[in-house]
């Protein structure tokens, strides 16, 4: 069962082409993370699925909705988190909440629904606090809840943990993750930082507009990241010299000599072998960032 | 839905003090600068056209005509302070959380409308009642029933126009800094335009006569007719060469040219214009909402 499917997607503003025919499929239920630099399209991308730009060609289909034919519809079952925060500041988030509430026109009791969400992302202690006196990670975990008050089977995060300290942030993940295990929740999210795309079940990478890869965090891994062992011998020439004699591929970075390697086992098989020259070394996990730096390096080049 | 709207809309001006105080700061400077000085100039060339009239029938018709001016400026100033918000949200890209709703934006564009006329009236309503508390603690006369009838009912027609006027005239402003300069260009132009500091009858006749063909000025006229009605029967008793003179001079009854501007063809006028701004915001508002 497929929450969102996109085909051959074309948005131009003017003469520049923002999203250049990419293609995907978000898997219900499924944390789908959406990777690119800034001005690569993610955006652009998010504001065609939410109904708000307007798009040049292909269609996208959300919960079987035709985008621009049945955008009310589509509207009353996503809910969207903005990259900058779009709700008032001089009102509390319990007013916040119930005003954007009645957009939606709904026959549920709202301040049970605002009990009820104040309870799974723990507004209690800043509900009746005024939005724009609230920290960045509390400010966030407010427009969550503005996102998800009509009840929505999708959620969209544009940068969500942007701008917010590494605790915020963990303590933002932290909330999404449990709110899409207990709902079911399909989640679309975009984000830079890439270490974020971990925990998602499927990692998209978008450059210039253009689809560049796509694939399981694992998968993506294997394929364009590296374990890389750097060593610092105890006279570099020396080391540098062994290694060109056994024919093993290196790069040099200040005094250090950087080496990829399969795994660790590689890694420990040529510490034995070089022990005698070795000074120090450190091992590295290949990690999403080699993935992002790797691919849109390649995007750039073609 | 509209309601709801309605109502974060005016919570948003009222818990926002600066905007509430500036929104009567060109009044309360009107009348400052009145009950300092200029009243009493005022009261010394009535007193050179009535030599025989009492000092306290002079003050009490310079006083009221003051009110009738500024009750006129604080249905212009509320109404443009009270859609500020939808200034702050065009510029803080609020729309955006709009149009990912499944609100019709033709009911953000009504609630946008209904709530500015809301505060202005409100804002309005507080400032005529304080305006009748202070003639009548200062000795002169209470409206009569009728005449505040009268005079609330064109507020109320005030409040419409301008409320109307001034959010099509946002629909061309993009930020904040852009609208607070100018929020200062209208609290302070609008006295002058309405004729409010000085009477028509000062200024040169050309002046006057552009002057008039705004609203502004044919508002005040509406208003001070009935507002300065029973203060100015009691100064001219029955001196009809008076009592045209001193309107003419007081803006009470308002002329191009030649040509007079009958109250019924003012209230014409405004209702016109209250209808083409409505019209002209509702199509404004909801392009920008796109």
């Amino acid at each position: 069962m497929k929450s969102i499917i996109i085909k051959n997607l074309v948005k131009k503003y003017g003469q520049l082409t923002a999203v250049n025919g990419i293609s995907l499929e978000v898997e219900k239920g499924s944390v789908f993370a959406f990777l690119g630099t800034n001005g690569s399209g993610k955006s652009t991308t998010i504001g065609c699925i939410t109904t708000t730009n307007k798009i040049n060609s292909g269609n996208i289909t959300v919960n079987g909705h035709k985008v621009g034919t049945d955008d009310d519809l589509i509207r009353r079952e996503i809910g969207v988190v903005f990259q900058t925060s779009l709700l008032d500041d001089l009102l509390t988030v319990r007013e916040n909440i119930a005003s954007r509430a009645a957009f939606y026109n709904l026959d549920i009791d709202i301040n049970a629904r605002i009990h009820e969400l104040s309870k799974t992302l723990d507004l209690d202690v800043f509900l009746d606090q005024r939005y724009g006196t609230l920290s960045g990670g509390q400010k966030r975990r407010a427009d969550i809840a503005r996102a998800l008050v009509h009840k929505p089977n999708i959620l969209f995060l544009d940068e969500p943990t942007a701008g917010l300290d590494p605790a915020s942030r963990e303590n933002v993940w932290q909330t999404i993750y449990d709110l899409q295990k207990k709902s079911g929740l399909t989640v679309f999210l975009t984000t830079h930082y890439m270490e974020e795309t971990e925990r998602a079940d499927m990692v998209y990478v978008i450059n210039n507009g253009n689809y560049v890869a796509s694939g399981t965090p694992q998968s993506l891994r294997a394929d364009f990241s590296h374990d890389k062992l750097k060593l610092v011998g105890i006279r570099h020439k020396e080391l540098v010299a062994s290694l060109q004699k056994d024919k093993i591929k290196f790069s040099v970075k200040n005094d250090a000599i950087i080496i990829n390697v399969e795994s660790s086992k590689g890694a420990m098989s040529l510490l034995k072998k070089y022990e005698s020259v070795i000074k120090d070394f450190e091992f590295v996990h290949g990690n999403m960032d080699d993935v992002f730096l790797e691919l849109t390096k390649q995007g750039e080049e073609a | 839905m509209i309601f709801s709207l309605m109502k974060r809309n005016i919570q948003l001006f009222f818990r926002d003090r600066s905007s509430v105080f500036f929104s009567l700061l060109g009044p309360v400077i009107m009348f400052v600068l009145y009950v300092v000085f200029l009243g009493a100039v005022q009261s010394e060339g009535l007193k050179n056209v009535f030599p025989g009239a009492s000092a306290t029938d002079l003050d009490n018709f310079a006083i009221t005509w003051v009110f009738a001016g500024i009750l006129t400026i604080v249905t212009a100033t509320t109404s443009l302070a009270a859609i500020q918000v939808f200034v702050a949200d065009r510029a803080s890209d609020r729309f955006k959380d709009f149009a990912v709703s499944p609100i019709k934006s033709s009911k953000i564009v009504m609630a946008y409308l209904a709530s500015t006329f809301v505060i202005s009236l409100f804002m309005t309503t507080i400032v005529f009642i304080l305006s009748e508390l202070y003639i009548v603690a200062r000795g002169g006369q209470l409206l009569s029933v009728q005449n505040a009838a009268l005079s609330y009912a064109i507020l109320v027609l005030l409040c419409a126009v301008f409320s109307a006027l001034n959010s099509f005239i946002v629909t061309f402003i993009k930020s904040l800094a852009a609208f607070s300069s100018f929020n200062i260009i209208v609290g302070t132009a609008s006295g002058f335009l309405a004729a409010v500091y000085v009477p028509v009858g000062t200024l040169p006749k050309t002046v006057d006569n552009v002057i008039n063909l705004l609203p502004f000025s044919q508002a005040a006229s509406l208003m001070r007719s009935t507002f300065v009605q029973q203060d100015l029967d009691k100064l001219v008793s029955g001196n009809s060469e008076a009592l045209t003179k001193i309107k003419e001079f007081f803006g009470i009854v308002i002329k191009v040219g030649d040509f007079t501007l009958s109250y019924s063809l003012i209230v014409a006028i405004l209702t016109s214009l209250f209808v083409v701004f409505t019209v002209g915001a509702i199509l404004q508002i909801h392009r920008k909402l796109k």
